[in-house]
């Protein structure tokens, strides 16, 4: 973190997984879309206000308009400017739900307010998860007591963690670094102390670090 | 003393003065009274708890209140502001007063039932107030199981009992509404002459005969669950936590529509009258409401889009959620086109009005993001999601209760209000409003979680501002309290009409006589039968 994080003003969230970019210019046309309904709104309500405010002396011949065809516009053109933007929700939705096949599972435990991570390898860490840069991961998620939720916001993914039954989440990463995980399903007390960090390594970095013996003592909290 | 001037009949407010008189009294106006009272009281319990979230945020440490506190101020804030104020608001108050009278009829089909769900509000609230005095509850307002069965050691059965009485309140109200818009109209009032605030009221009342009971039944399990250990909820006794998400969410997300249409219904009241211009496209405006009604029932799902429902679950509740936001796109664009060729003055009520389609326009595009599946899933448990449905509820639901407020004050109270004050604390409402909640979609985006009462330091300076947003927001609220209660004991006395607005309401004198009507009105035309004067 530099020192601008430090003192508050980091306006920006690094996108460090493969489905990020696709999620962010999602996320970024909806914002211009937005943005440019906003503007011709609040102008046309704005200049009408102005131009029609009571005592300005203005052309009001035939006010009563009753347009159809402006009702009809106005009813189309979200319509199919939604289902657009449905459908390219929807393809990436699909993605998140679709792991490919050869993914690196990863299990992850919730408890108040901890996660508790087991590798393949067998190495175990807590509020930590280490992962290698491009390969596939799979997380397969349960929780021990209350319904929690895994979110990394670099990887633009969150995913709830149940009792009772298995969540899986996959992604790709593909920049290294350490990036902050959190809880996003309340689930009491220290709710907002449910956190920690997801490290993203170089593959060979990973496969050393994940067949290294643990320090005799818990890994420290990031 | 408010004598009854006019030598037509006593107005309602001197028709008994004794304080047995309001708490006996059947007529709609005398318990809308009481109920605007009682929900003041609520909105202002409710804002004390945003108060002390907003301080304890203003620092990323948690150095205010402890952990515990935290959660029970953020789950008395949500309990109270959305049962105990924001759903009854518009409905039991400016509904109970107005929409007898704007049917033309002398009062509500069941005045009696009109009583009984004040008083079951009521006790309602006074669960809630002990719930809190016990020791508060800190599931937060959606309750979600396991943790509010099996986990919390909170007083959840105390708060579930007082949102599970408060429903009947609603659903008591409802019925009420129903009724008498289908069989109380005076003659030649017709469908598609109801002033659509009456549509609104009728739309809102439909959604809750419909879904209140739902909620009280998921309440119930919840309390078999929690007290005899049955299991519904909590996998470890067999049962499925999701399935509480689905029956919550069945009833609260049509509940947002609850708290929204009657705004609508407001706003389109506001518009004309100060536009001088008939609403743009009546019928259309009135499918919208439909539409909203109907469509809104099927849209729950997309508040579980990371839940664990099924991706085709939540493609379909995608696709419905897109389909709810066109009728509302609908009459934000009726709302501007009413204003061509108006003859526009921007008294206070209609400084609210245009905050509200304002406020309401954000809120509406930012509830795209959070329909839109993949999206929502970076967006969804952030302050994102926080700040929409604060642009929906207080931008939108508040700002309309408020505008509404001060557009029939003069009617309800006889009264006249300072319009130069109540004009400055709309103008101061709406920026402190935006300085509250923008910020919040940032921290969303960037990743903040609600629920939160520590956070990460890169998130102070948005969290900085949102708290400041929030002393000019409780500002601009009290102000209207303190010029309110002036005008009540030292306002000059308004006239019948002071809008020169069309509808039965103001064809009768201020404040109404008990009985409405001394004569039964008859309806020979549309509703919002302005016309803007060229020379004006």
């Amino acid at each position: 973190m530099n020192d601008q994080a430090a003192n508050g003003f980091d306006f920006s969230v690094p996108a460090a997984s493969t489905i990020a970019p696709p999620i962010d210019a999602l996320f970024y046309t909806l914002v211009a879309l937005s943005l440019a309904v906003t503007i011709v709104i609040i102008c046309c309500i704005l200049y009408f206000c102005i131009k029609y405010r009571r005592g300005n002396a203005v052309d009001r011949t035939d006010s009563e308009v009753k347009s159809l065809k402006l009702e009809d516009t106005w009813i189309a053109v979200p319509l199919v400017l939604f289902f657009a933007l449905f459908c390219w929700a929807a393809v990436l939705y699909a993605r998140i739900f679709t792991p490919p096949p050869n993914t690196l599972d990863i299990f992850v435990v919730g408890k108040q307010w901890m996660w508790k991570v087991e590798h393949a390898a067998g190495r175990q860490e807590i509020d930590a998860l280490h992962v290698p840069v491009g390969v596939p991961v799979r997380l397969v998620m349960t929780s021990q007591d209350v319904i929690h939720s895994f979110f990394v916001p670099a990887f633009r993914l969150k995913q709830d963690v149940l009792p009772g039954r298995y969540t899986a989440l996959w992604f790709q990463a593909t920049k290294p670094g350490v990036y902050p995980l959190s809880c996003t399903e309340y689930c009491g007390t220290d709710h907002s102390r449910m956190g920690g960090a997801v490290v993203v390594m170089s593959q060979e970095d990973y496969q050393r670090w994940a067949s290294e013996k643990p320090p005799a003592a818990q890994e420290p909290k990031p | 003393m408010t004598q009854a001037r006019t030598a037509m009949a006593r107005s309602y407010l001197s028709d008994g003065t004794t304080i047995r008189s309001w708490l006996t009294t059947s007529d709609h106006k005398r318990i809308a009274i009481m109920f605007s009272i009682a929900i003041t009281a609520f909105f202002f319990i409710g804002g004390l708890a945003a108060t002390l979230i907003r301080i304890e945020l203003a620092t990323p440490q948690g150095d205010v209140v402890s952990a515990e506190t935290y959660n029970k101020l953020f789950t008395l804030h949500g309990i109270v502001m959305v049962w105990f104020f924001l759903i009854p608001s518009i409905p039991t108050t400016l509904g109970n007063f107005l929409l007898p009278i704007m049917v033309g009829a002398r009062d509500l089909a069941f005045p009696r039932l009109n009583l009984a769900s004040l008083y079951i509000y009521i006790l309602g609230g006074i669960f809630t107030i002990v719930t809190v005095i016990a020791g508060g509850v800190d599931t937060g307002w959606t309750f979600y199981t396991p943790y509010s069965t099996m986990f919390s050691n909170s007083y959840v059965l105390l708060a579930a009992a007082g949102v599970f009485i408060v429903g009947f309140s609603s659903i008591f109200t409802g019925l009420n509404f129903i009724v008498t818009v289908h069989t109380m109209r005076a003659p030649g009032m017709t469908w598609f002459r109801l002033p659509l605030f009456v549509w609104a009221m009728y739309s809102t009342s439909i959604v809750m005969v419909l879904a209140t009971p739902v909620l009280a039944m998921t309440l119930a399990l919840i309390g078999i669950e929690r007290i005899a250990g049955i299991g519904f909820f909590d996998p470890a006794l067999g049962g499925d936590p999701v399935l509480f998400q689905h029956l919550f969410w069945f009833y609260s997300h049509p509940a947002v529509y609850i708290m929204v249409l009657p705004a609508m219904g407001v706003v389109s009241e506001i518009i004309t009258c100060f536009a001088r211009k008939r609403i743009f496209g009546y019928r259309f405006m009135v499918y919208a409401i439909a539409a909203i009604a109907v469509i809104g029932f099927l849209v729950w799902g997309h508040h579980m889009f990371v839940a664990g429902e099924s991706m085709y679950a939540g493609l379909v509740f995608s696709l419905l959620s897109f389909l709810v936001a066109v009728p509302s796109a609908i009459k934000v664009f009726n709302w501007t086109a009413t204003l061509y060729k108006g003859s526009i003055s921007f008294d206070a009520p209609m400084l609210y009005a245009l905050g509200f389609v304002g406020l309401f326009l954000i809120g509406g595009l930012t509830g795209l993001f959070l329909a839109a599946t993949a999206v929502d899933v970076h967006l969804t448990q952030t302050y994102f999601v926080v700040a929409h449905f604060h642009y929906i509820m207080v931008g939108g639901a508040v700002m309309a209760y408020l505008g509404g407020i001060h557009y029939w004050w003069p009617k309800i109270t006889g009264k006249l209000y300072r319009e130069g004050i109540a004009q400055a604390a709309a103008v101061l409402m709406f920026f402190g409003f935006n300085l509250t909640f923008f910020p919040q979609f940032l921290l969303g985006y960037l990743g903040m979680p609600r629920r939160y009462h520590e956070y990460a330091d890169r998130f102070q300076m948005l969290n900085v501002l949102s708290s400041a947003g929030a002393v000019v927001l409780a500002l601009a609220y009290l102000i209207p309290l303190t010029y309110f209660t002036w005008s009540l004991f030292r306002g000059e006395r308004a006239p019948a009409n002071p809008w020169r607005a069309t509808g039965l309401e103001w064809t009768i004198p201020s404040p109404p006589p008990t009985h409405n009507f001394t004569h039964t009105p008859q309806i020979s035309d549309e509703p919002y039968a302005y016309a803007p004067d060229s020379r004006e």
